[in-house]
């Protein structure tokens, strides 16, 4: 519990940063912060708990990311990417990037070829995420005949 | 809202697109944005053509006028993208004239809502904070931060060269290499894979491949497809930096 809690704090204050990092403003940067802390809690639970569930931890953490920032866009009257933007970079695989490198320059290219599409479907899977969230979404509010921009 | 010219309406959507493409929103929202500008405006028919580095506005409705504009340099500003939003959202309230609104969208596309000072210091909280994401301890949490502290600097200063998408990435590559190897070659309780993956993280390509990701499943497959090779050629360049620099300790008698 006390592990969880630190990787939350952690991940809330990377995201914070990542937020200025990218131009944010002040008014959205806590709660995209929230929103990437709950995804990366979500993905780190889930690929503690069940084995060899990367694809499945990703995109849980896609859909936790998606949710959230459409409850805030929807609050604050700002896009919906001011949100994710910062939001899903905790999840983005950047071990599996480093590691593929790694092996490449072992000449090891069956490993590192290996490693390489696990980091691409990893990403594919946040993609997929947010997208299902996100038309899901669409649809309810089309559904409810409300027209919003965006 | 007073009356404007067909030339005016599409000079006006075609600079709120221009500042959107340059903080890298996706196309489709540039695409909506742009179409929006002259529907409000009363400008029918309008149709708007968008690829990462392009748009391309064009009506048929009185005079049949086309704009272009181009943007080679991108970079995330998410201020810009909110600031664009809700100054379409506000359009027909709007009481500005149009050479006010022309400056105002001028105003913030050449802006910056936080010095640059700043920016580097949270380019290396970012990369400290993740290379603790990614399993690191006290040591490899300080190196991380100067890591990402001088990439945020070296970004900075090559912002006005040529081909700097390339030189900043490789640059940052270089850096991150070269001061994961000093590191571990002054503490024992310093590994690679923290510092290297915490140190790139600031100008990982993730928000290139998932806006590219995004606009192949809308349906523009010319514009994801140029927002990935871009996001490739970051990876790459980022890869490349980092794997000249570790080669070469190998060469000298390193262990990876």
């Amino acid at each position: 519990m006390r592990d969880i809690i630190f990787h939350f704090v952690v991940a809330y204050l990377a995201t914070a940063a990542f937020g200025i990092v990218f131009y944010a403003p002040v008014k959205t940067l806590p709660f995209s912060a929230v929103t990437g802390a709950f995804g990366y809690i979500s993905y780190y639970l889930i690929l503690q708990h069940i084995e060899n569930s990367e694809i499945l931890a990703c995109t849980a953490g896609g859909i936790v990311i998606a949710f959230l920032s459409e409850i805030f866009a929807a609050v604050q009257k700002n896009p919906v990417t001011a949100y994710e933007m910062p939001a899903i970079m905790p999840l983005v695989p950047g071990i599996g990037l480093y590691r593929t490198m790694i092996t490449f320059m072992q000449n090891d290219s069956v490993g590192a070829i290996d490693y390489l599409f696990q980091t691409i479907l990893s990403a594919a899977s946040i993609a997929i995420g947010l997208i299902l969230t996100e038309t899901v979404t669409q649809a309810w509010l089309r559904h409810r005949e409300k027209k919003r921009y965006y | 809202m007073e009356n404007l010219t067909e030339h005016e309406i599409l000079n006006i959507s075609a600079r709120a697109g221009e500042v959107l493409l340059k903080s890298t929103a996706e196309t489709y929202r540039v695409e909506e944005t742009c179409r929006f500008v002259c529907q409000k405006n009363g400008l029918d028919f309008a149709e708007a053509f968008v690829l990462p580095t392009v748009i391309i506005l064009t009506s048929n409705s009185k005079g049949e006028q086309t704009k272009i504009r181009k943007t080679y340099d991108r970079s995330t500003n998410i201020t810009n993208i909110c600031k664009v939003n809700s100054f379409v959202r506000n359009l027909e309230k709007d009481d500005r004239t149009y050479t006010e609104k022309m400056e105002y969208l001028k105003g913030i596309r050449d802006k910056k809502p936080y010095p640059d000072w700043l920016y580097c210091l949270m380019c290396g909280f970012v990369s400290g904070g993740f290379s603790i994401l990614a399993g690191a301890t006290r040591f490899d949490f300080l190196a991380a931060f100067v890591c990402g502290l001088l990439s945020g600097i070296a970004a900075i200063l090559v912002k006005h060269l040529p081909a700097k998408t390339f030189l900043k990435c490789f640059l940052v590559g270089l850096i991150t290499g070269s001061i994961a190897i000093t590191a571990s070659e002054l503490s024992a309780k310093c590994f690679f894979e923290p510092i290297i993956v915490g140190g790139m993280k600031p100008f990982f390509p993730g928000i290139t491949i998932l806006l590219s990701l995004r606009d192949y499943f809308a349906g523009n497959i010319s514009a994801g497809t140029s927002r990935l090779a871009e996001g490739l050629i970051v990876g790459g360049s980022l890869a490349a930096g980092v794997a000249l620099v570790l080669e070469g300790y190998v060469l000298f008698g390193g262990l990876i």
